[in-house]
Order: C-alpha cells, then structure tokens, then sequence
C-alpha cells in the first residue's frame, strides 16, 4: 500500500497533541502494534515540539508535517523554516540541550532514534530544518 | 490533561491524567510547585496510572521536580506506571532518581519508614 500526507499546523505547543494523532491515525492502516504507534507518537512530539521551542521559539509560524507509507514503511518528515540547527551532530547528543533553563532534558534527538528506524537530520541555519524519520511496520511485513 | 491533588501528611500525592508533553508539563510543574512550597511538602508522589502519553518534555519536568524534592531532603516517587511508558523513563534514567512503588499505600509505607529511622 502506497500512501501520502502532507499537514500545515501552527508553531502553538497545543498542537503537538494534533500532530502526533494526525500521523498515528495515518499510519493506523498499515495495522501497528500499540507499542508501534507509541513509538511513532513519540518521535512526532519530540520533532514537533523541537520546531516551536528551538526553531520559532514563538507562536505563529508554520510547521509542516509530512507523511508517507511505502509498503511497510512509514516515513514522517517534520519541516520548519526558523532558526535551525548550527551543529546538528552536537544537537544529537543525548542530554545535550541549548535551553536548559527551560528544564528541557535533551533527550529529544535520542528518544526519536531509539523509537524509530532511521532519522535523518537536515538544516540550513536561517532556512530550513528537515527532520525524516523511518519506522518499519513489522506486522504489516506479512501481508 | 488534568492533574487530580492531594496532601498526605507530608507529601503531596498528584495523578496525571491524560498527555504529558510539552504543552502540559508547564502546567503540571507551575501547580505542583505552588503546592509543594505553599504547604512546605517534602516528598512527591506521581501516580502515572492515567498517563496515556509521555515524551521528553515529561522526562524534563519529572527531573525539575526531583531538583526542588531533593533540595528539601525529601523523597520522589512514582507509582502505578504501566508498560508503555516505562521504556522512555528507563531509558532517560528517572529510575535512578525516583523510587518505584506498585501502589499509593506501598509508597506512604516506605516514606513512613524512612522517616522512622
């Protein structure tokens, strides 16, 4: 089954809740496992909500969320256009977090990689940040 | 999310009900703390029995709370935690900060003991 999404939200923390129902409700047709769909929901809170506190850090920019199922694949991509990422290897870091104040753990980054299969982290400081995120469905592999 | 409250000798007992992320931990921390100060509390007991969700950001706010807890020698503890989210706090290392207890009488026992000695 061949699928695709694409979802424009808000930078507002209210919508992290949407996004990560958005896309689990997405990825429901390929049938995953309640712990699978935890996975999934997760990663998407973590690089939504790195999108409004790192990247806007205000309220009223755009997000894009885009999502795709390729077989028994599903593939999110989170998109935001602020401030970005200068050291993105830094950034992955577990623990690692540039708003400690904020009692951010950062755990982020490491929470999305041990949820899922692949992530893949794109930025251009100023333009764009692109974070692509690839989770195999594995009960949807013998179908 | 909806946080239901309540003060148990010297500890103050807080069920999360519903979504911990971003979005709602500064809520949870902004009403715990105000209990915790206002009514000179020393330990805290999370009951995560009707906590469908977590994230980091719930990691984040469970570490701040441990900060304030143990600044006043008082001890954190969660209760009640179900499978689906005991990876994200093993994984984040909470188990080494806070205790485990099955259920809330297990927790006040303990505390009582602690404070016994």
């Amino acid at each position: 089954m061949n699928n695709r999404m694409k979802l424009e939200i808000l930078s507002k923390s209210d919508n992290e809740s949407f996004a990560r129902v958005v896309v689990s409700a997405f990825a429901a047709k390929l049938d995953p496992t309640i712990e699978e769909i935890t996975d999934i929901k997760t990663a998407v809170s973590e690089a939504v909500t790195n999108s409004i506190i790192h990247g806007y850090n205000r309220d009223d920019e755009v997000i894009h969320i885009t999502c795709e199922i390729d077989k028994n694949t599903v593939i999110i991509e989170v998109i935001d256009y602020g401030v970005g990422i200068k050291d993105v290897e830094k950034a992955r870091e577990p623990l690692f977090t540039s708003k400690p104040e904020m009692e951010r753990s950062g755990m982020g980054f490491t929470v999305m990689e041990s949820f899922m299969d692949e992530v893949e982290v794109k930025s251009i400081p100023g333009v764009e940040t692109r974070v692509k995120m690839k989770k195999m469905i594995n009960s949807a592999m013998n179908r | 999310m909806e946080l239901k409250t309540k003060i148990i000798e010297d500890s103050l007992y807080v069920k999360i009900i519903g979504e911990l992320d971003h979005h709602t931990s500064e809520d949870i921390r902004n009403q715990v703390d105000s209990l915790l100060t206002s009514n000179n509390l020393k330990n805290v007991i999370f009951d995560l029995s009707q906590m469908n969700f977590m994230d980091s950001s719930g990691v984040g706010m469970f570490m701040g709370r441990y900060k304030k807890i143990k600044s006043k020698n008082g001890v954190p503890i969660m209760i009640n935690i179900h499978n689906s989210n005991r990876r994200l706090l093993q994984m984040s290392g909470l188990f080494n900060i806070y205790k485990e207890y099955a259920n809330l009488d297990k927790a006040l026992i303990a505390i009582r003991g602690e404070e016994d000695e």
